[in-house]
């Protein structure tokens, strides 16, 4: 069963750290996508503090006391950006779960938004297994779930242990019924006659 | 290693028998290509005339009328199509090289349009219409009008298709498939003008026009055109009042006269046939429409309700549909009567969603608490606008009061809008105070449940939940706004199951 799903290269599903959660427990995310989060809070206060520095130059250049008031703005700007986020990561990190249920896959989130998100099994089109550079460094994976009709991924999960990712990548395509697309891979040109092909999602 | 290239045999080797466009392609596409660079042409005439620059004033024209009718050209010339083992093969293009394949019994439908020039010239524009689910696969344009309905006969009434009734002669423009099956709804022209009276879209319009009168007014570049229009509408008397009074009705009048045109010409004729499972469109003044939806492609009705219809007993109805055909109605959502009573409306949804019976519909309120919540969000967006107004215009601050009690008037009467109701094959809500919207959503073409708590709703137990299709993208998605947390978990549960009970999701299928 499992054998027909393709895996993708270099990552073995490991089915079973999936059978554990298996019976519909709430999981938890890898602890590393805390880092992540902490990352890329970091990288958004220093394109708000560049952005600011450019602002500044502009409005305080020659005011009175000016060298002074420039990082103190600066700084402002970009911690009342960043803090809230930093701040939130545990409690973000705690709220973060999803469950495998027989029918569907359930996704919970938010902190002081809170969202509870369910997909019908039967109706996820695709599954994607994504990692960036920094995903990569500190070992995880993310999985997206797409369905008929949109645009962006209906679910992303981020930060999961890869072999984790990949085995629910598996579960999710096994039980959807529908022909699971090849695995990603470097973006190939589109084949010959890929126009002529029937196009199911929108 | 070395690249051997492989010899290839395009499946377009060994056709012979390939057809051309009508001649008139060349004008329809020259006059298609002029409409969408009418703004850039109007920025050059803006731009020279501001310029005042003689020399060399004409080279943009020039380049552009040359690439306009080379390219209208160049379709006529590379644009050929063929019907060759069982296949559809369109051959287009001439730097870039398409050839596209469409089986045809593949082939659900064929439409045809024609907008005005078409039929000055005698060509239609087909249209064909596959299963993807994805708008017209190809719109061969243009052809003769005799030439396309004897082609729709040949690729409808192919070997490939044997359950399509025969050809009925080649003169007819207006197909059997039009004829065939029962009339559903029927639009009269009282009833269109009525619609086009009563779409709130004439407030829209006037909203539109009455910021160019009010805008001149505050921004300096623009007095003399302020002074001009005081002329005009004032009547001489040079009162500010006046003038703004006059133009109001000026426009009011305008932009009501604009909305009832505009639904007459675009619905003149409407008419819906049912048969086979398939919804026959038909509609237009001046750009004709005839398409086809089939039912099980329809993910969501909704009932609109603009209030002065509502008042007059009026409703309209459209579907969002995964796939659309008519490329004249983008995002999919199908108008299936531009105005019906609402006794009627209701015989007329029990066609369209087999299995739905709007009068056994019973209403669940959402909690009372709405008004509140709706209030505050209301409340918070009218003062932010207000101290805009206050800061910047120096209008009075005692009016914040006023706003809030506006707001939470409004809330109340959101709250006594907003209702849902499910059943074991669909969910249904309905909202909207100035336009009544119903939503129904079959459950088994649901997508995706999304159950949101903002902190407000937190703090008084309320949840809202949010229905998705494969329409979505186009508004397909169903709203239940403020309902109790265990309500709404219990409710995305059900529908959730529901869902999945119903199997994988086919555009046509489920």
């Amino acid at each position: 069963m499992l054998e027909s799903a393709p895996t993708a290269p270099g990552i073995q599903a490991d089915r079973p750290m999936l059978d554990r959660f298996h019976g519909g427990a709430w999981v938890a995310l890898h602890p590393n996508v805390r880092v992540i989060w902490v990352v890329s809070a970091l990288l958004s206060a220093g394109f708000t503090l560049v952005l600011f520095s450019f602002l500044e130059f502009y409005f305080l250049w020659g005011k009175p006391f000016w060298p002074f008031l420039f990082p103190v703005g600066a700084l402002t700007a970009g911690g009342a950006i960043t803090l809230p986020s930093l701040v939130l990561v545990g409690a973000q990190y705690r709220n973060w779960r999803f469950a495998l249920r027989e029918s569907e896959l359930l996704i919970q989130y938010g902190v002081i938004w809170r969202t509870k998100r369910s997909i019908p099994r039967s109706r996820i089109q695709h599954v994607d297994l994504q990692s960036g550079p920094v995903d990569r460094m500190l070992g995880v994976v993310q999985v997206s779930v797409y369905t008929a009709g949109s645009l962006a991924a209906v679910a992303s999960i981020p930060g999961l242990d890869p072999g984790l990712g990949e085995a629910l990548r598996q579960e999710l395509l096994r039980t959807s019924s529908v022909v699971p697309p090849p695995p990603p891979g470097p973006a190939a040109s589109p084949a010959p006659g890929a126009d002529d092909m029937p196009r199911f999602s929108l | 290693m070395a690249y051997q290239k492989a010899p290839v045999r395009s499946p377009t080797d060994s056709v012979q028998n390939w057809r051309r466009l009508h001649v008139a392609t060349i004008a329809i596409e020259f006059l298609k290509v002029l409409r969408s660079i009418l703004g850039l042409l109007a920025i050059i005439l803006l731009t020279r005339s501001a310029g005042g620059r003689e020399d060399a004033s004409e080279l943009p024209f020039v380049i552009l009328g040359s690439l306009t009718v080379f390219g209208a050209l160049a379709k006529y010339l590379t644009y050929s199509f063929a019907v060759s083992g069982g296949n559809l093969i369109i051959r287009s293009g001439w730097l870039f090289r398409q050839n596209r394949t469409i089986p045809i019994d593949r082939i659900q439908n064929i439409g045809l349009k024609r907008g005005v020039v078409h039929r000055m010239l005698g060509v239609v524009d087909l249209e064909i219409e596959t299963a993807s689910g994805r708008g017209a696969e190809a719109t061969i344009s243009v052809l003769g009008i005799e030439e396309a309905e004897r082609f729709r006969q040949e690729l409808l009434g192919s070997d490939h298709r044997p359950t399509m009734p025969a050809p009925t002669g080649t003169k007819a423009l207006v197909p059997e498939r039009l004829t065939a099956g029962y009339s559903v709804y029927k639009a009269h022209l009282g009833e269109l003008m009525l619609a086009g009276a009563t779409s709130n879209r004439a407030g829209a319009i006037l909203a539109f026009f009455s910021s160019l009168i009010v805008i001149p007014g505050t921004v300096p570049e623009l007095r003399e055109l302020h002074g001009r229009f005081l002329q005009v509408f004032g009547g001489g008397s040079g009162s500010e009042l006046t003038a703004y009074v006059s133009a109001a009705l000026f426009l009011i009048l305008g932009g009501w006269v604009i909305a009832i045109v505009q639904t007459v010409v675009q619905y003149y004729g409407f008419e819906i046939r049912q048969g086979d499972g398939k919804l026959y469109r038909k509609f237009g003044l001046l750009t004709t429409i005839e398409n086809v939806i089939p039912q099980r492609r329809i993910q969501m009705l909704r009932i609109r309700s603009p209030i002065v219809q509502r008042w007059l007993g009026y409703c309209s109805l459209d579907a969002s549909t995964a796939g659309t055909f008519a490329e004249s109605e983008p995002g999919g959502r199908q108008a299936l009567c531009p105005i019906v009573s609402i006794d009627d409306s209701r015989e007329v949804s029990r066609r369209v969603l087999p299995g739905y019976d709007p009068s056994r519909v019973v209403w669940t309120p959402v909690h009372p608490a709405t008004v509140f919540l709706t209030g505050l969000r209301i409340s918070i967006v009218l003062s932010v606008l207000m101290g805009l107004a206050v800061a910047y215009l120096s209008w009075s601050s005692y009016g914040f009061a006023a706003v809030v009690a506006v707001a939470f008037g409004v809330a109340y009467l959101q709250y006594r809008a907003r209702a849902y109701s499910t059943s074991p094959d669909f969910v249904v809500s309905r909202s909207g105070v100035l336009t009544q919207d119903t939503c129904v959503v079959p459950i088994k073409k649901i997508q995706h449940v999304l159950l949101t708590q903002s902190p407000a709703q937190r703090r008084w137990g309320l949840a809202s939940i949010r229905v998705a299709t494969a329409a979505e993208i186009s508004g397909g998605h169903l709203e239940i706004v403020d309902i109790p947390l265990s309500d709404a978990e219990g409710l995305q549960t059900t529908l959730t199951d529901g869902a999945s009970a119903a199997g994988a999701w086919l555009p046509d299928g489920v």
